[in-house]
């Protein structure tokens, strides 16, 4: 103590000394300088100095301001004793100083309210006219704040004292929310009275409720000089201003950052954890170390949320951090370790994760089915991801156990018979359409997989027995009614093979007119032309036309008359007669509709009956159409179906020609690159050249990491069925599917996955390195 | 980092009649033709709470990393002044804000 009293002392000297050197002008700019940098105490040796010198008014009244500056400035330092006691001296030195106003000022500052309300009546006139209605707006809030001041003090007939009222009862409003009577109330309190800004504030929050931003807006018109400042300031704090305040902070030097507005009220801890926050980047292990160091902080409610939403984020440490952490249960442990898993792009440990999670869930508490169901909805979505880990089968069967805790779920239904279709016998895939129906035996979508399904087993009378069930739920469901038409054509045709003409008519007749696709629009009309060319009425040309123009696309028209002339087994001369006809119009429209090319993609690619082979005759007659429609621009959505379609129609060169041009308008999608390379091994129908593979397997593993399972799967089932894969002999040592286990390591609460600790690496496939997905990996 | 709870002003335990009327509620609060920011996040809120299977999909799947700014939200938050309901409570927050007031005034 002894020492740093020591030190202050012989700085003084020091400055003293340096005074001395210092020429008159020197010193007067200095005074100046240190008055404006709020310097007071050196000003004061400064101006003493000067007026060794020169005993001018000037710096008599630069000592004066520097005593005055120096008295507020350890007043705001609570120091009161010491800013009395050099108020006398400041008194005995200038006998005519106004020193009331600097009274009332250290009376405000060491809250003696009362006295300061006495003093100002006897001086008020000493005071400018703005800092007088500065006073009365503080005194107003003083009195409303019930802060040791009394009305009493005030004349009866002051604005202070006459508003008073009205003020107070629109505090009263706010409180009980009476919006409408409020608004009246402020209305009532004059723009120029001292309660200003209490109308303004009370104006503010009535419509911060309502309308944020203009509630914001009005309450940031309230300044730094206002009483009521601090006031609005606490009701502006928001998350918007939490953003700006760490830009503040990143952009403010360290040392001016206490001065940041926003930083205004809050303690040093806060202030220093905003900081770290500033710095923080976003790295989410970083942002869980500032919260867990400054819990108490941070509201007790938002805690759990914070780290519910960090620590997936946070990889690796995610698991080491839980592991230490008794803030949470087993259960969320576990939960938490399988939404970081996720996070960190491992399905196959996130799976792992979910089935214990499963683990702690009571399975016998029936209203807990309905999480444990989604817990496997998802892991079979996690599955999906991981097709090298998961079997078809497994997937199939997780699905199925969901069903079991959540038999609702129709979505689920369908994509396990999409599986089973896909995976399992017909039998089985028929038993579980049987099962989801009777579980739900009014949703629509199931109803028609059982339609489907029916008519495929050739059980045509439950199939449209199906088709009925669902239009009773859906009477406008199209493809109900449109299954119904069909139903009905396909009837009438087997009547005409059997030559029972009437009957047939009859059927035709009864063929739905409800039907709203465009393949059934004015067909059975063409049904009954053909039928009466069958009996030899040559009036049957006339029904075939009529039909043809009922269809609004003229395409679809002649290509049903075309495909109905097959079905019926008009004789060859007819069908010829007939296919010239489309190939004439085809020759004559040069222009292409692009509603109408999409609809006969979006036809060809639906087609699932067993009049396929007819449909691809008929299609190879519009070759030219095809090669002219494809060379414009489509979605990558629209090329992939058309690529498609142009390969079930076995049109290889419109293939090539559409992805060609597709690979140009997309370069980034490798499908284009895939179909493009399948169309040239097509065209030339000869087997791929060992590059055109290695090619391919490129595209493949692009298409891998975008999931694009079921696209390869396509592509090598065509290549497979062509037969113009080939078989290559690869090293043994060369391994493409090692999966990158990650950080995550092996999860240690799996006792099935410790038994095989080694990453289980899918068996390298035998022979054909194209075939990545055989079920036997 | 406010939940669709929070936005919405529900309970977590609510029910979908009562997460609609909520929602409701805030549509008429913050309309979108005049609060077109503050709708959007309602109405974020709502679609992920809705229904029960939202409700318990968001328990189970979700997961947001907060972003510093929504952190230092929570942390100003406890500071954050809620619109007083008492007159007892209006005089000690003006009080408070008057007290730092007067320490900082300068009339000279």
């Amino acid at each position: 103590m002894a020492k740093r009293k020591k030190k202050k002392f012989k700085n003084q000297v020091n400055k003293t000394a340096s005074l001395h050197s210092l020429s008159l002008e020197e010193l007067r700019k200095r005074g100046g300088l240190l008055l404006k940098q709020e310097k007071f105490q050196d000003a004061i040796a400064c101006y003493k100095h000067l007026l060794k010198l020169d005993q001018s008014e000037e710096f008599f009244q630069g000592l004066e301001q520097a005593y005055q500056g120096r008295i507020l400035a350890l007043a705001a330092k609570s120091m009161f004793k010491e800013a009395s006691a050099l108020l006398d001296v400041l008194v005995q030195r200038f006998q005519n100083a106004k020193v009331n106003p600097l009274k009332l000022n250290l009376l405000f500052q060491a809250g003696d309210y009362a006295e300061a309300v006495s003093l100002y009546n006897l001086c008020q006139n000493e005071l400018p006219t703005k800092k007088q209605q500065q006073l009365e707006a503080l005194f107003g809030a003083l009195l409303l704040a019930d802060n040791n001041v009394k009305l009493e003090n005030f004349a009866a007939d002051s604005a202070i004292a006459r508003i008073y009222p009205k003020a107070l009862s629109a505090i009263d409003l706010s409180c009980s929310n009476q919006k409408d009577k409020l608004e009246e109330v402020l209305r009532q309190i004059p723009i120029r009275s001292p309660y200003r800004d209490l109308r303004t504030l009370l104006t503010g929050l009535h419509h911060l409720s309502d309308d944020k931003t203009k509630g914001c807006e009005i309450l940031r018109k309230i300044t730094k000089d206002s009483p009521y400042y601090h006031c609005a300031t606490a009701f502006l704090t928001s998350t918007d201003s939490a953003k700006s305040l760490l830009a503040d902070l990143v952009a403010t030097p360290k040392g001016s950052r206490s001065k940041l507005p926003g930083l205004h009220g809050l303690s040093n801890s806060q202030i220093r954890v905003l900081e770290n926050l500033a710095t923080a980047d976003g790295k989410p292990v970083l942002l869980y170390k500032i919260v867990r160091q400054n819990e108490r902080l941070f509201p007790r409610a938002n805690i759990f949320e914070l780290y519910r939403n960090i620590l997936p984020f946070c990889g690796e440490q995610a698991i080491e951090i839980l592991a230490r952490s008794k803030t949470f249960n087993r259960s969320t442990k576990i939960h938490l370790c399988a939404l970081a898993a996720e996070q960190d792009n491992m399905p196959i440990f996130a799976v792992t994760y979910w089935g214990d999670y499963l683990e702690t869930i009571n399975t016998k508490d029936p209203a807990k089915h309905h999480e444990i169901a989604m817990v496997m909805r998802h892991q079979v979505k996690l599955m999906k991801q991981n097709r090298y880990e998961h079997s078809p089968l497994e997937v199939l069967d997780t699905m199925l156990k969901s069903l079991e805790y959540d038999p609702s779920h129709v979505h689920t239904w369908l994509d396990a018979l999409e599986y089973a279709k896909r995976h399992q016998s017909k039998q089985q895939h028929y038993a579980m359409i049987q099962e989801a129906v009777q579980k739900l035996p009014e949703e629509v979508s199931l109803l028609l997989v059982a339609m489907r399904a029916s008519s495929n087993r050739n059980a045509h009378k439950k199939a449209a027995g199906l088709a009925e069930r669902v239009l009773a739920v859906d009477p406008i469901n199209t493809a109900a009614l449109d299954f119904l038409v069909a139903s009905r054509l396909e009837h009438g045709r087997k009547l005409a093979s059997q030559k029972k003409w009437a009957l047939a008519e009859k059927e035709l007749l009864a063929a739905d007119t409800r039907a709203r696709s465009i393949r059934y629009k004015g067909r059975s009309l063409i049904c009954l032309g053909i039928l009466l060319l069958l009996q030899n009425n040559d009036s049957g040309a006339q029904h075939i036309d009529e039909g043809r123009q009922e269809n609004p696309y003229p395409l679809f028209g002649h290509i049903l008359v075309a495909l109905e002339a097959r079905l019926y087994g008009l004789p060859k001369t007819r069908q010829k007669e007939y296919d010239k006809t489309l190939k004439q119009y085809i020759n004559t429209t040069k222009t292409t509709d692009s509603t109408e090319f999409r609809r006969l993609i979006s036809w060809i690619l639906g087609f699932e009956d067993k009049h396929w082979p007819m449909l691809k005759q008929v299609c190879q007659l519009l070759k030219g159409y095809f090669s002219n429609a494809v060379s414009r621009d489509f979605s990558r959505e629209e090329g992939l179906s058309i690529c498609r379609a142009l390969e079930q129609i076995e049109l290889p060169i419109a293939l090539f020609k559409c992805s060609a041009s597709l690979v140009k308008q997309h370069p980034h999608v490798p499908e284009f690159k895939v179909w493009k390379m399948l169309a040239s091994v097509l065209k030339t129908n000869t087997p791929m050249t060992f590059t055109a593979y290695d090619e391919m397997e490129d595209l493949f593993d692009d298409l891998v990491e975008k999931n694009q399972f079921d696209f390869i799967d396509h592509i090598e089932n065509i290549l497979e069925k062509t037969g113009l894969d080939h078989d290559f002999d690869f090293d043994d040592d060369e391994d493409d599917f090692g999966i990158d286990f990650g950080p995550f390591g092996q999860p240690k609460s799996m006792p099935d996955m410790q038994e095989d600790t080694k990453p289980s690496k899918p068996k390298k496939p035998a022979g054909r390195q194209l075939n990545l997905f055989d079920d036997d990996l | 980092m406010k939940t669709p709870y929070e936005i919405l002003e529900v309970n977590e335990s609510a029910d979908d009649t009562a997460v609609k009327k909520a929602y409701l509620g805030m549509v008429r609060r913050y309309p979108p033709e005049r609060c077109s920011e503050d709708f959007q996040r309602i109405y974020g809120a709502y679609e992920r709470i809705k229904t029960a299977e939202d409700r318990l999909s968001y328990r189970l799947l979700h997961c947001t990393l907060p972003e510093p700014a929504d952190v230092a939200g929570l942390l100003l938050q406890k500071d954050t002044q809620q619109i007083p309901a008492s007159r007892e409570e209006w005089q000690s927050i003006l009080s408070e804000g008057l007290g730092r007031f007067c320490r900082e005034l300068k009339l000279l």
